[in-house]
């Protein structure tokens, strides 16, 4: 788990992202419906004429309240080879944590959904967030087989 | 069942038309070799009933490989396909143990015929 | 089995005059020619410089050989007689180099690239597709001198080639002036090129169109004339460069239908039937990636047609029809779509076998039988119902109907189904010419955008709400019924409104317009009273309407998909995201 993190401050957790997955941050006032949509499904926006699928990070982990505030969203955009998403983090703030500095943090064993280790770091809880495993439940829940003739 | 065919020619153009013209007469091409070598091997291989060779091919000549083919005593019998048409080469052909020689130009009804009579 | 073919052999020996490839589409294999042609030519190019510099060995002459025999068999298939019999004198004179006969002497290596000069030219206008007329009679008669000169040289002398063959062969060629010995480097006109580099070229294009609706949107604010104009030339420019593309993609539908005949045959052969495929319309064209798409549908329809449509021959001598069935691919446009038909003479589709198999699949009871034949028809379009009475090696499993439809709609067209029993089913499939860059209208929804396609499009009427709160509206003399367009899609109501605009859009049944079949006068007329999904039009309801818009809509991925009711996304020149409204799936609702 080295390399630089990017670390979003929810409300009551810090999740952490390596910096390398990060295509982008955008702000965004309003995302477009995304038809169907449920869950933390939090609609579409484009990153360089690219349509980007937009979740609730907020909502993912079951804060609800603030982050369907309206206002200028913070989008978090991570892509890999294959797949891009959008991570809508509201009003959150973002910070950055270098390798350097947590390069001799012990990583332990994911505590929630979601996430997929814990690295304490100077008194500082720190998720590393499993994009992955969102992409993969959004997926899901945006499928409508055999939902039409 | 439709009879499948070895196709031996080793120029791309030759296969793609001669190809062409089988599928139309219900043939299966079943496999394509680029020489003579090659055809051997496919003919052991892919055992078709039909195996047509191009007598002008680079590492092996179709008249080798229909010599080495009737050695090898399979069912398939071998039809020399080229475009010299002078009598010595068919002669030589038939002694190779081809049954049927077609001519270049490929023409669609007498392919088809000379197969069919086979 | 005999080896005496001699019989045959003679009868083989083709006549001077037999058309090359007779009944075979020559055009079909010049693109393949020019390319192997080209490189027979870079080869023997090769082989002359090594013969010239006594680098040759038996392999490279072998090779030379082997080239100019090559493009004279060619040529012979393609009709190219001029460069036929060229490279037959040079094919000779090789030969003769081949076994010994004669030596590779300057005065021949210098005949030969003469030659191949002209033969390059010949083939090039093959490529240009100018006419082959030149004489090429000068070149194979100085090919026969200086092989004469040589033949008849003292032994250990053929290196030097008597005064009179010398002449020849160092004459300036009394060739026509129509056959180019330019000996500058030419590049074949026809390329090969992957699809994939077209899909990049498409998607550049695509992001094209957008950026330049976004410096559209800018000119209306600006007074500047030179700005506009020069908008308005950039658009020209790129309307060009998409059209230029488009038709690059487009194959003829024959590409697909080429291997049926066989498809055809070893079903039905399977199957103990007869059946004769005709096809109509193969040479209209289609951009690649639907004809590619449409390969295991279409494979699919004719397996279900010979396998369950087409009646064994007892069956059918006892219905008075004739022994072999026949099955009917018809192609032709429509406007900006292609209608793809694919009929069948068989017995048609059991309607209340339909019913009764959808009913045991889960569907409703009394909305089955309240069905008319068109609505059920479509039922075997639904995921584990089939007309088959058995299961066949090839069809009949339960999938297959609900795939093809699948693959259809994602293809951006739609499918739909017409029978009559005993007389045959027909299998209509609407698509568009080209995928990508389709017209379409934006439409407003609570604060949500929308694009429609045009082409499905009837018209757009603003009404007020009073006018459609039964939930049908009165467009002409038919009820057209209702749907809100939002709801459709998921979206909360938003405030009641005064007005609306209504989109009318032709739905799924466009059999008023397409001819019908007609085996033995029977027409496949659905019977009894149409229900008003049957007229054809749905009315989508949205808040407002805007722009015409030419968007590039780029497929849908995960995470999101496989939405329902939407088929594709664009992005908007100011970076909004835009999903394409799914006409056929929102409309088709009422089957539900």
């Amino acid at each position: 788990m080295t390399g630089d993190k990017l670390v979003i401050a929810l409300k009551d957790i810090s999740v952490a992202l390596g910096t390398k997955t990060v295509a982008g941050i955008v702000s965004a006032e309003k995302t477009s419906f995304v038809p169907g949509s449920r869950g933390f499904i939090n609609g579409v926006i484009s990153l360089r004429g690219e349509p980007v699928a937009v979740v609730s990070l907020g909502r993912a982990f079951g804060q609800d309240a603030q982050y369907g505030a309206p206002g200028l969203h913070k989008i978090i955009v991570v892509r890999d080879k294959a797949r891009i998403l959008g991570l809508d983090i509201g009003s959150s703030d973002v910070t950055f944590i270098w390798d350097e500095e947590i390069k001799d943090a012990v990583t332990r064993p994911p505590e929630m959904k979601f996430t997929k280790g814990v690295i304490e770091f100077n008194e500082w809880k720190l998720h590393l967030l499993d994009w992955e495993g969102l992409f993969a439940e959004a997926t899901g829940m945006l499928s409508t087989d055999g939902a039409h003739v | 069942m439709s009879k499948t065919v070895l196709i031996a020619d080793d120029l791309p153009f030759f296969r793609v038309a001669l190809k062409d013209i089988l599928m139309k007469g219900g043939y299966e091409v079943v496999g394509e070799a680029t020489n003579g070598v090659e055809a051997v091997e496919k003919a052991k291989s892919l055992l078709p009933d039909i195996i047509i060779l191009d007598v002008v091919m680079p590492v092996k000549t179709g008249l080798d490989a229909a010599k080495e083919i009737r050695l090898l005593r399979l069912q398939a019998k071998v039809v020399m396909c080229s475009s010299l048409g002078n009598e010595a080469i068919v002669d030589e052909a038939l002694k190779s143990g081809a049954c049927a020689y077609i001519l270049k130009p490929l023409n669609e009804q007498t392919v088809l015929s000379t197969l069919e009579r086979l | 089995m005999g080896r005496r073919m001699w019989g045959v052999v003679k009868t083989l020996l083709p006549p001077a005059s037999y058309p090359p490839f007779s009944n075979m589409d020559t055009s079909k294999y010049k693109a393949l020619y020019l390319q192997e042609a080209g490189e027979h030519v870079a080869g023997i190019e090769q082989g002359l410089l090594a013969l010239e510099k006594n680098l040759a060995d038996s392999a490279t002459v072998d090779a030379l050989f082997r080239h100019y025999h090559s493009i004279k068999g060619m040529s012979a298939s393609m009709g190219y007689v001029p460069i036929q019999k060229l490279a037959h004198a040079q094919e000779d004179l090789l030969d003769n180099i081949r076994s010994k006969k004669l030596s590779p002497a300057p005065g021949i290596t210098n005949t030969l690239f003469e030659c191949l000069d002209a033969m390059k030219g010949l083939i090039r206008k093959v490529e240009e597709d100018s006419p082959l007329g030149d004489d090429v009679a000068p070149f194979a008669a100085k090919i026969k001198a200086v092989m004469e000169a040589a033949s008849s040289a003292p032994e250990g002398g053929a290196s030097t080639l008597p005064p009179q063959a010398k002449e020849a062969a160092v004459a300036q060629p009394s060739a026509p002036a129509g056959i180019a010995s330019t000996a500058d480097l030419k590049l074949s006109h026809v390329m090969k090129v992957e699809g994939r580099v077209f899909d990049e070229l498409l998607s550049c294009v695509g992001d094209l169109v957008m950026a330049l609706s976004s410096f559209k949107t800018l000119t209306q604010m600006s007074r500047s004339v030179e700005f506009k104009d020069g908008i308005h030339t950039l658009g020209k420019a790129i309307a060009a460069l998409h059209g230029n593309i488009l038709s690059a993609r487009m194959l003829p539908i024959s590409d697909l239908t080429e291997g049926l005949p066989r498809v055809i045959r070893d079903i039905s052969q399977r199957s103990g039937k007869e059946v004769s495929l005709k096809i109509e319309g193969a040479e209209l064209k289609l951009d690649r990636a639907i004809l590619e798409g449409l390969g295991s549908p279409l494979v699919h329809i004719i397996r279900n047609a010979v396998d369950h449509g087409i009646e064994s021959m007892a069956e059918r001598e006892k219905a008075g029809k004739p022994r072999e069935g026949t099955i009917i691919i018809k192609a032709y446009r429509r406007r900006e779509r292609v209608i793809i038909e694919v009929s069948d003479d068989g017995k048609g589709i059991n309607v209340e076998k339909i019913k009764k198999k959808a009913i045991a699949a889960g569907i409703a009871e009394g909305k089955v039988s309240s069905m008319t034949d068109k609505e059920a028809w479509m039922l075997v379009c639904l995921p584990g119902v089939t007309s088959a009475d058995t299961v066949t090696d090839t069809s009949g499993r339960g999938v297959g109907m609900d795939v093809v439809k699948g693959v259809i709609d994602g293809l951006g067209g739609f499918l739909e189904i017409e029978s009559a029993p005993g007389a045959g089913t027909r299998i209509i499939l609407e698509l568009p010419l080209t995928t990508a860059i389709i017209k379409t209208l934006l439409v407003a929804v609570k604060d949500e955008i929308f694009l429609l396609p045009l082409a499905r499009i009837e018209r757009v009427i603003e009404v007020s709400c009073d006018s459609i709160s039964s939930g049908v509206y009165k467009y002409g003399d038919a009820d057209v019924p209702v749907v809100p367009l939002g709801a459709a899609l998921g979206m909360s109501e938003g405030p009641d409104r005064d007005k609306y605009t209504l989109i009318i859009v032709e739905t799924k049944n466009m059999s008023s317009r397409a001819p019908r079949l007609n085996h033995s006068g029977t027409s496949l007329s659905g019977e009894g009273t149409e229900s008003p999904e049957a007229s054809g039009r749905t009315a989508l309801r949205v808040d407002a309407f805007g722009d015409e818009i030419d968007a590039y809509v780029k497929p849908l991925l995960p995470p999101i998909a496989k939405l329902w009711g939407v088929s594709g996304i664009t992005v908007m020149g100011d970076g909004r995201a835009v999903f394409l409204v799914d006409v056929g799936q929102i409309t088709s609702n009422a089957v539900k």
